[in-house]
């Protein structure tokens, strides 16, 4: 892609565990190894670069961001040799702040919940001809970033091979437009897209449930959780969920409404969408095997992707058994929110779950799914 | 360079903690992602390659190893249609054997130790004429494929970029030996090594105390570790410690006498060697900070690696302060056996000796000192 990219073109490597699981040929994209530790590395990156050919390098980014997104634009702005400033919120952990400082970022903490720290922002931006607002998730410009993921995955895959499904997290669909971008331009559109939320943190699959498209039955069909209220978006001809509050502990998912240009991707695109909800404990299950397996701590929203790795049953609902093994890419999104003792909590959480007994749910499509817990 | 190689260009990732804590320019080769997990995918898959090449495609594998040096064979077979069967003795992990088994190895678990493993692989390949025993760490070969390590040093590092060292663990020098290989092809045979093992594991700084060179005063007024009978390597010109058993938990080490032509290596090369012992509780500290920091779990041998990396006072005794920050590469040589049960265990062990207080021993180059034993922000 752009020669003077700041991101690395990460590993594709074979997951010998999962493929053995899953009786198919298992792919992890590892952005995990990004240097701020997360693919948004990519997008905003590049959001970056293209802010100091439009403004100069007296540039100032701004951003409003509890993590991920503020230390990747941190990082670019160290290497780009321009100012940062991070505005979060009070609940902000101190090894955040840490990160942040580590990579020369100024942050400004203010306000109780992310949009103060937002407003907090803005007006920044407003009050100084300098500054650059740097999104978080919708724009083209970090789509174009993000979808350098694709170009990389189809020269690093044996022979060139379309896969039989990508997977990947969606928080506000920044990371899945990319994806869909970029598998257009390589002529992958007809790959089927997997994207995975949680039940309690999910404006993607209700806003794709909002609309006609791969969802079963009519939209009028199906009900809109309490709590939410759907918005018509004109641009992109979408209607788009508003979610009240979100109550899963994914927290880097964070966003109560996706981006409608995202929403809109999904529906058009030829290889579809499968969109699926699952439960945080059965991500956290995901992500203590990965660790065991990868010797690699990924976060919730993160391991989120990783669900239908390691439950059989709810892959092969979503990617149906054909003659051949099939081809598969998870993207390892990465994200440093995550520590050991997560980790010792999450585990008691599973086994708590298991001790319990009975099912996981699981949403797909519009339609509900019940998964054997199995270790 | 290597042409049809098999094993991955992995990335070498700059670390923003480390570096911020040393002031320095600290980058991490992440071997830990080869697909056996550990940079033995290198020189093994490199030996298997020349096993086919010299005995055909119905060549049958067969390596004795507790671990990772096993899980490489098993894959480079895989990779290259061929057979493989590794001998392990009795307490492998059954992760590791199954991982193995994943790749398509056959799997005989015998003897209770490495060495009893280690005769079964011998007498099975003695007595099949298709077969080739796969080295664990004294062959040519096999340094020749881990030198590609410092091939895509020279290439990812900024340009022009010469390391002011290198870190990396030593077991029985195998890893050791690419890395003074690769650095003696590319023109940096002046470039400081650092070599780090546990004192219950220490069989390259004992040999290397045995010979005259890089070590504090001369051979004779060393005293020899009790356990430890030395020998004279003929081929090599080099004396070699044996060492009557190994007490540390870095397991993966695991080499009770090391290879005579890399001590030799080590004693003969321009920039060379420091030589470094540290305790497994000092590691396992690094192992703590480095699963928080980088969210990757290394195993004990290749957490040696990180313990310079993790404190400034042992790091400054090593690569001594310039005008200058320095660039400094650690190897994460990776590794399977390492689990979540395991950091728990290295946590309670690791609060026990910060709550005695006192401080860490460290052995370099024939010198000891100590270290304050610094605690952690969790």
């Amino acid at each position: 892609m752009s020669p003077d990219k700041l991101w690395l073109e990460t590993p594709l490597i074979r997951s010998t565990h999962i493929s053995s699981l899953l009786g198919c040929n298992v792919y992890l994209k590892l952005d995990t190894l990004q240097p701020p530790q997360s693919f948004k590395a990519r997008g905003i990156s590049h959001y970056a670069q293209h802010a100091v050919r439009t403004h100069g390098p007296g540039v100032h980014l701004i951003i409003a961001s509890g993590g991920n997104a503020g230390l990747a634009a941190a990082w670019a702005a160290k290497v780009l040799g321009v100012k940062c400033t991070v505005y979060l919120p009070h609940a902000a952990s101190q090894s955040t702040i840490d990160f942040l400082r580590k990579d020369g970022a100024e942050v400004v903490i203010g306000g109780d919940y992310y949009l103060q720290a937002l407003q907090r922002a803005q007006q920044a931006v407003e009050a100084d001809p300098n500054a650059v607002m740097v999104p978080a998730y919708d724009d083209p410009i970090l789509w174009e970033g993000h979808a350098s993921l694709v170009h990389e995955i189809k020269s690093q895959l044996p022979e060139g091979n379309a896969p039989d499904a990508i997977f990947c997290s969606v928080g506000g669909g920044g990371l899945a437009a990319g994806i869909m971008e970029g598998c257009r331009a390589v002529g992958w559109d007809d790959v089927p897209l997997v994207a995975v939320e949680t039940h309690g943190s999910n404006c993607f699959y209700q806003s794709l449930s909002l609309n006609e498209g791969p969802f079963t039955g009519k939209v009028e069909s199906r009900k809109v959780p309490e709590g939410t209220s759907a918005e018509y978006n004109k641009e992109h001809n979408v209607t788009v969920a508003h979610i009240a509050k979100l109550t899963s502990r994914a927290t880097s998912l964070g966003a109560t409404s996706p981006s409608a240009g995202a929403v809109e991707m999904a529906l058009k695109r030829s290889g579809g969408v499968k969109s699926v909800c699952v439960s945080d404990e059965l991500a956290m299950q995901a992500c203590l095997s990965f660790t065991e397996d990868h010797k690699t701590l990924v976060e919730l929203a993160c391991a989120v992707t990783l669900a239908p790795a390691y439950n059989p049953t709810l892959f092969r609902a979503l990617v149906p058994h054909i003659d051949k093994p099939a081809t598969v890419v998870f993207i390892v999104c990465g994200g440093f929110k995550i520590s050991l003792e997560d980790l010792k909590e999450y585990e008691r959480i599973v086994e708590a779950e298991f001790a319990a007994g009975g099912e996981w749910d699981v949403a797909f499509n519009g339609q509900g799914i019940k998964i054997p817990k199995v270790r | 360079m290597y042409p049809d190689k098999l094993w991955l260009e992995t990335p070498l990732v700059k670390s923003v903690h480390i570096s911020s804590l040393l002031g320095c320019d600290a980058y991490l080769k992440f071997e830990t992602l080869q697909p056996p997990q550990s940079f033995k995918a290198r020189g093994i898959s490199h030996f298997a390659q020349h096993a086919v090449r010299t005995h055909g495609p119905g060549v049958h594998l067969m390596i004795a190893s507790s671990g990772n040096a096993g899980l490489a064979a098993a894959w480079a077979a895989k990779a290259l249609g061929v057979k493989c069967t590794v001998y392990l003795p009795h307490g492998a992990s059954q992760s590791t054997i199954d991982f193995m088994r994943k790749d398509g190895a056959d799997v005989v678990v015998a003897g209770s130790y490495y060495l009893e493993a280690y005769r079964r692989a011998k007498q099975a390949a003695e007595a099949d004429p298709s077969a080739v025993l796969v080295p664990s760490y004294n062959d040519p070969v096999l340094w020749d494929g881990h030198a590609s390590l410092i091939h895509d040093l020279r290439q990812q590092l900024p340009d022009g970029t010469t390391p002011d060292a290198i870190f990396c663990s030593a077991g029985g020098g195998g890893l050791a030996g690419g890395i003074m290989t690769g650095c003696k092809a590319v023109g940096w045979d002046h470039v400081p090594v650092v070599t780090v093992e546990t004192h219950g594991s220490n069989c390259f700084y004992q040999s290397l105390s045995l010979n005259d060179g890089p070590f504090v005063g001369i051979a004779e007024s060393r005293k020899i570790s009790e356990g430890t009978t030395a020998q004279h390597d003929q081929e090599h010109d080099v004396n070699v410690a044996h060492l009557d058993k190994l007490t540390s938990r870095a397991t993966s080490l695991g080499a009770t006498s090391p290879s005579a032509a890399v001590v030799k290596m080590a004693l003969q090369r321009a920039g060379g060697i420091k030589s470094v012992c540290v305790s497994d509780e000092v590691t396992m500290q690094a192992c703590l900070s480095f699963a928080e920091d980088h969210k990757t779990l290394v195993e004990l041998a290749c957490a040696v690696t990180l313990t310079p990396a993790y404190d400034p006072t042992l790091f400054r005794a090593l690569v001594p302060p310039s005008d200058k920050p320095a660039t400094v590469v650690f190897v994460l040589c990776g590794g399977f056996k390492i689990s979540l049960q395991d950091l728990k265990e290295y946590e309670r062990i690791v609060e026990a000796e910060l709550a005695a207080g006192g401080e860490w021993d460290i052995a370099l180059n024939g010198q000891n000192f100590t270290i304050p034993k610094a605690g952690w922000d969790r």
